[in-house]
């Protein structure tokens, strides 16, 4: 079975310093759920960005669903990022002129789908979330566990075969932190879809299929 | 293009969190809008005026038209060129003639047009103030009005007199030699107000016998149906190769002068418009350091650099559609108080003098007008979006989804 990431040697250095992230070499099954644990300032973010080819690494090899990502093209990390990747944030990153549903619909606009389709597949989304009655409400009517559903609603509208999360549960107390967990662990059962999370919470790493550690910049446990 | 609609959408649900930030923008633009508007209006009002006061008062169906020179070669009025000037349309008759000169015995210098009498009749209508028209081939003229009173005064010809002329005529070699011809008046013209005042009138065919040799037209007077015609039938003439002129190059000049008012008016009215696009590109600069983690999380979800561009652009036009229509309003508004101010003052500083402008407008908005002030509105607004828009596209996303 071709692995859905293929991290060949990534790093990451900003003007030559200590690199951010030293070497990332490993290989994730589709419909892992996986969890990423470390430090402030190991090099998570950097490298959960560059996975989700929102950063390029400065050398390297990535593959993503068995195509390989070239860095340079940035029409290709458009298109990887509209069919392959869905992204969870800490800060929900809701946009707050738009009601639940239409959040979550938001990804479609880019990816082009039309209005009726972009509406059956955020409800559905919104009944897989819980919040089946709460799509005409602003994010500013939600609480922080709300958003996050709704923010991984949103991930999920273009069916990504990958969801990138950093910190999704960093705004939230231990109780909703849970209920996000073993939402996101129950899509990936369900979906097969394959959930790459970054916490600093040792205690999430029950959920994990598996569980990675960056220490001083390199990925172990993998 | 349906991506567009949902984009449209979108933006119109941003600036309606902002509206008044949206409204003071585009109000900026329309009132430089506002005030091109009033000013071409009020420019095309006057050029409609003075238009109108040179219809009034000048014959403007009327073209003389000339043999010209054109790359150094003479093109001259040959019969083949009046019966082509004849069948452009509008033209009701095209009359050639012959233009010399004689002097009288006392040398007063007079001018002499030959005219056939079918030709004058229907281009100029004659009114006799006394006798009538001459006999065809015959030593018979007619004075207009201003030579009759002169011959009259200086050399005691009366209507009906027999009186000598002399011609002069140029042998090869540059000597002049003089003939004499006794000629006769069969009628003088009432006053014109145009150039045939001043002339002595002929039979064409007369004026033609007294040279020995045959020689191509002088002018040709044409008499167009309908002076919104002019313009046109003066082209065709011009591109026969010959030149036209007429009470229509005053129209031409206004026109000029008109152009050149309003364009130096409208640089006058452009400073407030480069004011209202400096507001456009401070709002939208403001509006994208705003929205940097909410560009950025969208570039995450799947916005490329040309999505985020164009949603920054569609928020510029609206405020450039909403600029537009305001602005002409104001304009509008703008363009009647000019008006109904405007000439309340004139009438009572001019008084009299200004009674045959009091029933123009001031002012004339033409639909062209406001369909420009509109366009011109949306094209800055865009115009001043693309910088904020390519730097919103620039934005890396990493930095930008962490920005607070
Ligand atoms: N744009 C940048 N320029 C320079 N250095 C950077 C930049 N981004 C991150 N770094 C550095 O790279 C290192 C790794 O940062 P990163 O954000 O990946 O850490 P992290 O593990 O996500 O930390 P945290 O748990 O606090 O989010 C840090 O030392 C950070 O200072
Ligand atoms: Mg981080």
């Amino acid at each position: 079975m071709p692995a859905i990431i293929e991290a060949d040697h990534l790093k990451k250095a900003y003007r030559g310093d200590v690199p951010a992230l030293a070497e990332a070499t490993f290989r994730i099954e589709k419909g892992e759920f996986v969890t990423l644990i470390g430090r402030s300032g190991s090099g998570k973010s950097t490298l959960l960005n560059i996975l989700g080819c929102l950063d390029s690494p400065s050398s390297g090899a990535l593959t993503l669903d068995g195509e390989p990502v070239n860095f340079r093209d940035p029409s290709l990390l458009v298109s990887l990022r509209r069919r392959k990747i869905g992204f969870v944030f800490q800060q929900f990153n809701l946009l707050p002129y738009l009601t639940a549903q239409e959040n979550i619909e938001y990804p479609m606009l880019f990816n082009y789908r039309e209005p009726e389709v972009r509406a059956r597949a955020a409800q559905e989304l919104l009944t897989c979330v819980g919040l089946s009655n709460r799509g005409h409400h602003h994010p500013s009517e939600l609480s922080g566990g709300e958003q996050q559903r709704v923010a991984i609603a949103r991930a999920l509208i273009n069916n990504p075969p990958i969801i990138f999360a950093d910190e999704p549960t960093g705004n939230l107390d231990q109780k909703t932190s849970e209920e996000i967990f073993s939402l996101m662990q129950s899509i990936a059962r369900e979906k097969k879809t394959t959930f790459f999370i970054v916490t600093h919470e040792r205690d999430f790493g029950e959920y994990a299929d598996r569980s990675f550690q960056l220490i001083d910049g390199k990925v172990t446990g993998a | 293009m349906t991506k567009l609609v949902d984009y449209a959408k979108l933006s119109a649900r941003q600036l309606m969190k902002k509206r008044m930030r949206v409204f003071l923008t585009a109000f900026g633009i329309a009132i430089g809008i506002a005030a091109v508007v009033g000013i071409i209006s009020f420019g095309e009002g006057i050029r409609y005026q003075a238009i109108e006061t040179i219809k009034q008062q000048s014959d403007l169906t009327l073209i003389e038209v000339t043999g010209s020179v054109r790359d150094g070669t003479v093109i001259p009025i040959t019969e083949s060129k009046v019966s082509l000037i004849q069948k452009i349309p509008h033209v009701e008759a095209a009359g050639p003639v012959y233009q010399v000169s004689f002097s009288t015995l006392r040398q007063t210098y007079i001018s002499v047009t030959g005219i056939s009498g079918e030709d004058l009749q229907k281009i100029f209508k004659p009114s006799f103030a006394s006798g009538g028209m001459y006999d065809p081939a015959s030593n018979q003229v007619i004075f207009g009005h201003e030579l009759a009173e002169k011959l009259q005064k200086y050399e005691g010809v009366r209507q009906g007199d027999l009186f000598t002329v002399v011609i002069r005529d140029y042998d090869p070699n540059g000597a002049p030699s003089d003939r004499k011809l006794a000629i006769q008046s069969s009628g003088a013209l009432r006053e014109r107000g145009d150039s045939l005042d001043s002339l002595l009138l002929m039979d064409r065919d007369s004026v033609s016998a007294l040279s020995n040799e045959s020689t191509p037209y002088n002018a040709v007077y044409v008499r167009v149906d309908n002076p919104e015609h002019v313009f046109a039938v003066v082209d065709e003439i011009q591109s026969l190769g010959l030149s036209a002129n007429g009470s229509f190059r005053q129209i031409e000049s206004v026109n000029r002068l008109m152009d050149l008012v309003i364009l130096f008016l409208s640089i006058f009215a452009a400073i407030s418009l480069i004011v209202g696009a400096l507001m456009i590109v401070n709002t939208m600069i403001m509006s994208v350091y705003e929205r940097t983690r909410e560009i950025g999380v969208s570039m995450a979800l799947g916005a490329s650099q040309g999505d985020v561009v164009t949603l920054i652009l569609m928020e510029c036009l609206y405020i450039g559609v909403i600029g537009g229509l305001l602005g002409d309003l104001l304009g509008i508004v703008f363009s009647w108080a000019i008006n109904s101010v405007g000439k309340a003052y004139l009438i009572t500083q001019m008084g009299d003098m200004f009674s045959g402008f009091a029933r123009y407008d001031l002012t004339l908005v033409t639909p062209e007008i406001l369909v420009m002030g509109f366009l011109v509105a949306v094209v800055l607004s865009l115009l001043s979006g693309i910088y904020p828009a390519l730097q919103a596209a620039r934005l890396n996303p990493v930095d930008a989804i962490r920005h607070t």
